[in-house]
C-alpha cells in the first residue's frame, strides 16, 4: 500500500481513480491542479507516487512534471491523459514521467503501471 | 578653154567622160605629136592625177582637143606664150570650178589662194581669208592642232593631212579632212604648199552620232543591270546618275525627288564634272517664279520630257541659265520619274554639245528614265512586300503568342454576332479538344456540351450580359476526348453582339475542391479530438466504476449483470473513439526504419484468407524501393483497410493490385495542393470494382461517410487518411465508374536516421529546430526543446541566412522583434539555401509581409504546455 498524490481537474474523474486506486488498497491525497499538488508537498505532504492529468487549467501537467522534478526530485510520476497525441506524451517523458496512461484505463492496466512504476528499480521505458 | 601648143614640149593629156570615147584618129595624131594620152573613167581620179603633176592637162570634151594649141586641131598652131596663157587660164578655171576646197599657200605659209568652193564653204571674201586670215574660221579647239602640222610640214616640206572643223557661212562648225603638199614651179623652186579639203561634216558627224549612240546603249544596258541589283532607291540614283556620266558620258546627270508638302523638289544624287551647277543653283521649285521655272521643274509638273539644246540662252529660270553657263552646260534632257503612274520626280542629263539629244538619243533616255521608273515601282512593291511579310511575322508571332498564352491559361476567346453562329478561337482544340470549325457547325449556344444540370448557369449569365453585364458561369463541359471538364465562361454583350472566352478551370476546382475537402477533414478532426478527449474522460468513470462495482460483493447478480453491460457498452464507446482518434491524428506513430514492400507483402499475406477465389489478387513491388521510417503497424492497417474496400467493391469476378513505386511531387503542384515538395515513397491499391462517382469520391475520407450502407463503418478511410498524414504524407484517389478504383498512399522520403523515433522517449520524432529569437527566449527554448529530446540547431541568425549548403532543419522559431532583418527576407534566405520548413512566430510583434503563412504562434511568456502544443500543430509528423 502506497501513498498517492492524485493531480486530476476533472471532479468525476478524479473521484473514479481515487476509487480504484483505493480499491487497490493505495492511500490518495487529490489536488485539483498542479498549483495546489505543488502547495501539498510544499507544506510536507509525503507520497511515493504521483499520478497527474496532462491537459488541465491553471498549471498544466508538462510544468507540474517539471516542478515536481525539482521540488521532489527522484518522486515516480506518471502521466494521464484522455488525448493521445505524441508531443504531450513525449513532454511528459521528456520532463520526467515514468510512465503513462491513456484514459480510459481499467483497474488491470492501473495495478500494472503501479506496480511497475513503484517497484525499484523501475522499468525502462514503455507505456502501457 | 586650154590649147595644146603644137609643137611645143610633150604634153600629159587625161581624158575623161565622153573624152574616153575619143576617136581613133585624134589618138594617132595626139601620139604623133609627142603627146600621151591616158583615159580615165573616174573624174577623181582623173583630178587627183593632175594634182599630183602626173599628167598636164585633163580634158573632159573630146571637142577641147581640136581647138587650136594642140596640134590636133586642123588650124594653124597658137604661139608658146599664148598656150601658156590659156593652159594657166585652164588651170585657174579648173581649180576654181573644182568642187573640192582647195587652198594654196606662198612660199612664206601665208595663203595666196582660195578655189570658189572654199569661199563658198567659208562665205568670207577671198580677202578675209588671205595670208593667216583663213585661220580665222578654223574651230577654236581644232586651230593650234592645225596651225602646228601645217607648220611642220612645212618646215619639212612633206605632205599632210588633218581632220578639223571649219566655220561654214551658216554659222556652224564642219568637218573636213584636209591634204596638203609641197607645191614647186616650173623650176623646181618651193613655192608654198597646195591643199584640198573635203567636206567630210556628214560623215564626221554620223560617225560621232553613232559613238554617242553606242555610248548611250551602254549606259541604258548598265542602268538595266543596276535595277536587276537594285535594293533600295538610294543607291539605285547613285548607280544611275553614276552610270550617265561614266557610260553616256554626259558632263552631268543627277536626280531630283519632288517634294509635294514643301512645294519643291531636291537633289537625291547626281554625278560628273560639272556638279557645281547643282551647288550654284541652290534651292530648286517647282512653284512659278518671276525666273522663270527650271527644265526640272517644268517636267515634274507636266510630266513630259523636255530637251533643251541651248541652256545659256533658254527662258528656263535665270540661276539654271547663269549656273549651265559657268559650267559649261549647253544642252539638257530632263525626263520625268513615275512611281505607280505618280510623278516622283525628275532625271537629268546635261552635256556641253547642243547637238546631243537627237531624236534617236532621247528615245534611248527616255527609255532609261522609264526603267527607273520601273525599277521605282519594283523597289516600292518589294518594300511594301517586305513591310507585309514583316507585319504578317509580326502577326503571326503574336498570334503564336496568343495560342501559347491561351494554352497556358487554357482559355479559348469566341463570339457570336447576329447571325447566331458561336466563332471560336485556336485554342478551342487545346481547351475543349474540339475542332473550331466542327464547333461552328453547331448553331446557337453549344448546349449539348454542357452538362444538363449546369446549362441553367449559363443561361442565368446570358440574361446578365443580356441587362448589360459582364456575367460569368461555371458549367461542366463534355471535352472532345469524352472527359468532363469544369469551365468558367466569361461573356458581354455589345449591341448584338456577344464576347466572352470560355477557361478550363478543372484543375483550379479540383484543387479547390481538394483543399476544401482537406479543410473539412481538418476542422472535423479537431471536433473529433475534442470530442474524444471529453468522451474518454467519461468513459473513464463509466469503465472505472463498473470495474469497481464488478468488484463488490454486495451487488446482486442481476446487478452484476447490468454492470456488465454498461461496462461492455463504454468498452465499445472506448473502442469508437480510438478509431476516431485514428482519424483525427491523436494516435502517435511509432516510426522504425522499414521497407513499404515488406508491408505489402505481408498485407498480401494476410489478405488472400479474405479475398474469395474469385478475386485475383496481383503484387507489383517496385524493386530498389528506399527504406523509410514509419509505423509499420498503422501502414498495415493502412493498406488492409484499403484492401478490404477494393474487395466490396468488386462483385464477381476482379482483380487488386498491391503497387509501391516513387514519386516527385514538383514544387507547382505541392504549391496548388499545399502539400510538400519533394521525394515520395507511394503504396497503392487498385481494383476492377464498381467505381466511385466523382461526388462522392471527395468525401471518402470524412468520419462515417460511406459507400457501403449499412455494411460500412464510414471510418475505415478516416483512419487511413489520418494516419497518412501523420507520417507527413497523403493520399490520391482516382476512380472511374465501371473500371475500378486506385488509391495511393504518398509518403515522404525522408532518410530513415533523420527522423526515426527514440524508443527510449516514447514515440515521436527528434526535431533539429532553428532558433532566431533573443536571448531570454532562446535560453528557454533550448531548455524546453531540450527536455523534450529536441536539439537545437547551432547556427546564428546571420548564419543561417548567409551560408549556402544543407539547411538540416525540421522547424524555425523566428521571433521577428529580435532579428536584425526583416523576417521576409530572412525566411526568402533561407529559402535560397533550399530550406522552405514549417516555422513557428514567437512573440506579439507583426512580421510584415511574410513569403507564407506561420504554422504556428506562441505567446513570449509561453507555458511548457503551449510549447508542446504548438510544435505539434506546427510539425504534426
Amino acid at each position: 500500500m502506497s501513498t498517492i498524490l492524485l493531480i486530476e481537474d476533472d471532479h468525476d474523474t478524479a473521484e473514479t481513480i481515487q476509487a480504484m486506486l483505493e480499491t487497490e488498497g493505495h492511500a490518495v491525497h487529490h489536488a485539483e491542479n498542479g498549483r495546489r499538488a505543488l502547495e501539498k508537498l510544499d507544506r510536507g505532504l509525503g507520497v511515493d507516487l504521483v499520478l497527474t492529468d496532462i491537459v488541465m487549467p491553471d498549471m498544466e501537467g508538462i510544468s507540474t512534471i517539471q516542478q515536481l522534478g525539482k521540488v521532489r526530485p527522484g518522486l515516480p510520476v506518471v502521466a494521464m491523459t484522455a488525448r493521445r497525441e505524441t508531443p504531450y506524451l513525449r513532454a511528459a517523458k521528456a520532463m520526467g514521467a515514468r510512465e503513462t496512461l491513456y484514459k480510459p484505463f481499467g483497474l488491470a492496466t492501473l495495478r500494472q503501471i503501479l506496480e511497475r512504476t513503484l517497484a525499484p528499480p523501475p522499468a525502462p521505458g514503455g507505456a502501457e | 578653154m586650154p590649147h595644146l601648143p603644137a609643137g611645143g614640149p610633150p604634153i600629159r593629156i587625161l581624158t575623161v567622160g565622153p573624152a574616153a570615147s575619143l576617136d581613133p584618129d585624134t589618138l594617132e595624131l595626139l601620139t604623133r605629136s609627142g603627146h600621151t594620152c591616158v583615159r580615165l573613167d573616174d573624174p577623181q581620179e582623173a583630178l587627183d592625177r593632175l594634182l599630183r603633176g602626173e599628167a598636164d592637162l585633163l580634158v573632159r570634151d573630146p571637142a577641147d582637143l581640136l581647138k587650136p594649141g594642140l596640134g590636133v586641131s586642123a588650124g594653124p598652131p597658137h604661139t608658146e606664150d599664148h598656150r601658156l596663157a590659156a593652159a594657166r587660164d585652164n588651170y585657174r578655171t579648173l581649180l576654181m570650178e573644182l568642187p573640192l576646197l582647195v587652198w594654196k599657200g606662198d612660199a612664206t605659209g601665208g595663203c595666196e589662194y582660195v578655189n570658189q568652193a572654199w569661199l563658198d564653204f567659208t562665205g568670207l571674201p577671198l580677202e578675209a581669208l588671205l595670208g593667216d586670215g583663213w585661220t580665222g574660221a578654223l574651230h577654236p579647239e581644232d586651230r593650234e592642232t592645225l596651225q602646228h602640222t601645217y607648220a611642220e610640214a612645212f618646215r619639212t616640206r612633206l605632205p599632210m593631212g588633218l581632220e578639223f572643223r571649219m566655220r561654214h557661212r551658216s554659222g556652224e562648225y564642219r568637218w573636213v579632212l584636209g591634204s596638203g603638199k609641197p607645191f614647186y614651179d616650173l623650176d623646181g623652186q618651193f613655192a608654198g604648199f597646195l591643199a584640198a579639203c573635203d567636206d567630210i561634216h556628214g560623215i564626221r558627224t554620223a560617225e560621232r552620232r553613232i559613238r554617242r549612240l553606242t555610248d548611250l546603249y551602254a549606259a541604258l544596258s548598265h542602268t538595266n543591270h543596276a535595277i536587276v541589283h537594285a535594293r533600295d532607291r538610294q543607291r539605285l540614283f547613285q548607280e544611275v546618275c553614276r552610270i550617265a556620266v561614266g557610260f553616256g558620258k554626259f558632263r552631268l546627270a543627277w536626280i531630283g525627288l519632288a517634294d509635294p508638302q514643301r512645294g519643291g523638289f531636291h537633289p537625291v544624287a547626281h554625278a560628273g564634272p560639272a556638279s557645281a551647277y547643282l551647288d550654284e543653283l541652290g534651292n530648286c521649285t517647282t512653284a512659278s517664279e518671276p525666273g522663270g521655272l527650271g527644265l526640272d521643274a517644268v517636267v515634274i509638273l507636266e510630266g513630259e520630257s523636255r530637251i533643251e539644246r541651248n541652256l545659256p540662252a533658254s527662258a528656263s529660270c535665270a540661276a539654271c541659265r547663269a549656273s549651265a553657263d559657268r559650267n559649261g552646260l549647253r544642252a539638257q534632257a530632263a525626263f520625268p520619274l513615275r512611281v505607280g503612274g505618280r510623278i516622283e520626280g525628275s532625271f537629268s542629263v546635261f552635256s556641253d554639245a547642243g547637238d546631243a539629244f537627237d531624236q534617236d538619243m532621247v528615245a534611248l533616255l527616255e527609255e532609261m528614265a522609264e526603267d527607273i521608273s520601273f525599277a521605282l515601282d519594283h523597289l516600292a512593291r518589294e518594300e511594301r512586300r517586305i513591310a507585309a511579310e514583316d507585319a504578317l511575322a509580326v502577326a503571326l508571332r503574336e498570334r503564336q503568342a496568343m495560342l501559347e498564352a491561351a494554352s497556358v491559361a487554357r482559355v479559348v476567346p469566341w463570339s457570336m454576332g447576329p447571325e447566331g453562329i458561336l466563332h471560336w478561337g485556336d485554342s478551342a482544340g487545346l481547351v475543349l479538344g474540339r475542332d473550331p470549325a466542327d464547333l461552328e457547325r453547331m448553331p446557337g449556344w453549344p448546349w449539348q456540351l454542357l452538362l444538363e444540370e449546369d446549362q441553367p448557369r449559363l443561361r442565368q449569365a446570358l440574361r446578365e450580359a443580356d441587362l448589360g453585364l459582364v456575367a460569368s458561369a461555371e458549367c461542366r463541359m463534355h471535352h472532345g476526348e469524352g472527359r468532363t471538364i469544369w469551365t468558367r465562361w466569361t461573356l458581354a454583350r455589345e449591341g448584338t453582339r456577344f464576347r466572352g472566352a470560355v477557361q478550363d478551370i478543372t484543375e483550379h476546382h479540383t484543387v479547390q475542391e481538394q483543399l476544401f475537402q482537406s479543410q473539412k477533414l481538418e476542422s472535423l478532426g479537431t471536433l473529433v479530438g475534442g470530442i474524444a478527449h471529453d468522451f474518454n474522460n467519461l468513459l473513464m468513470a463509466i469503465l472505472g466504476y463498473c470495474e469497481i462495482f464488478e468488484g463488490d460483493p454486495g451487488f446482486s447478480r442481476g446487478q452484476r449483470k447490468g454492470l456488465e453491460v454498461i461496462h461492455r457498452a463504454a468498452q465499445r464507446g472506448r473502442d469508437l473513439v480510438d478509431r476516431l482518434l485514428g482519424f483525427s491524428r491523436k494516435v502517435a506513430p511509432r516510426r522504425t526504419p522499414g521497407n513499404l514492400n515488406t508491408i505489402l507483402s505481408e498485407a498480401a499475406s494476410l489478405l488472400v484468407h479474405a479475398l474469395s477465389n474469385r478475386i485475383r489478387l496481383v503484387q507489383e513491388p517496385s524493386p530498389g524501393l528506399p527504406d523509410l521510417s514509419f509505423d509499420s503497424g498503422q501502414l498495415h492497417q493502412v493498406v488492409m483497410n484499403l484492401a478490404i474496400n477494393a474487395r466490396d467493391a468488386i462483385q464477381g469476378e476482379g482483380t487488386i493490385t498491391l503497387r509501391s513505386g516513387l514519386r516527385s511531387v514538383p514544387a507547382e503542384e505541392a504549391l496548388a495542393h499545399r502539400r510538400l515538395p519533394g521525394d515520395y515513397a507511394y503504396l497503392e491499391v487498385e481494383d476492377t470494382g464498381c467505381g466511385i462517382p466523382s461526388d462522392r469520391l471527395r468525401r471518402i475520407f470524412e468520419p462515417f461517410y460511406t459507400t457501403k450502407g449499412a455494411k460500412g463503418t464510414g471510418l475505415g478511410l478516416s483512419m487511413v487518411h489520418g494516419i497518412v498524414t501523420d507520417h507527413g504524407g497523403f493520399v490520391e484517389c482516382a476512380s472511374e465508374l465501371g473500371v475500378g478504383t486506385r488509391i495511393r498512399v504518398m509518403l515522404p522520403r525522408v532518410s530513415s536516421g533523420e527522423r526515426t523515433d527514440d524508443p527510449a522517449q516514447g514515440g515521436g520524432p527528434s526535431m533539429r529546430v532553428l532558433l532566431a529569437c533573443g536571448e531570454p527566449a532562446r535560453a528557454r527554448l533550448s531548455v524546453g526543446l531540450g527536455q523534450m529530446g529536441h536539439r537545437i540547431a547551432p547556427e546564428a541568425v546571420t548564419e543561417a541566412a548567409s551560408v549556402s549548403g544543407p539547411a538540416p532543419w525540421d522547424l524555425l522559431v523566428m521571433e521577428p522583434s529580435a532579428l536584425d532583418m526583416d523576417a521576409g527576407a530572412f525566411l526568402d534566405a533561407l529559402a535560397r539555401r533550399g530550406w522552405t520548413g514549417p516555422f513557428v512566430l514567437l512573440g506579439q510583434g507583426r512580421p510584415g509581409a511574410l513569403p507564407r503563412p506561420a504554422a504556428g504562434h506562441l505567446p513570449h511568456d509561453f507555458s511548457l504546455m503551449e510549447l508542446v502544443e504548438t510544435l505539434h500543430l506546427s510539425c504534426p509528423a
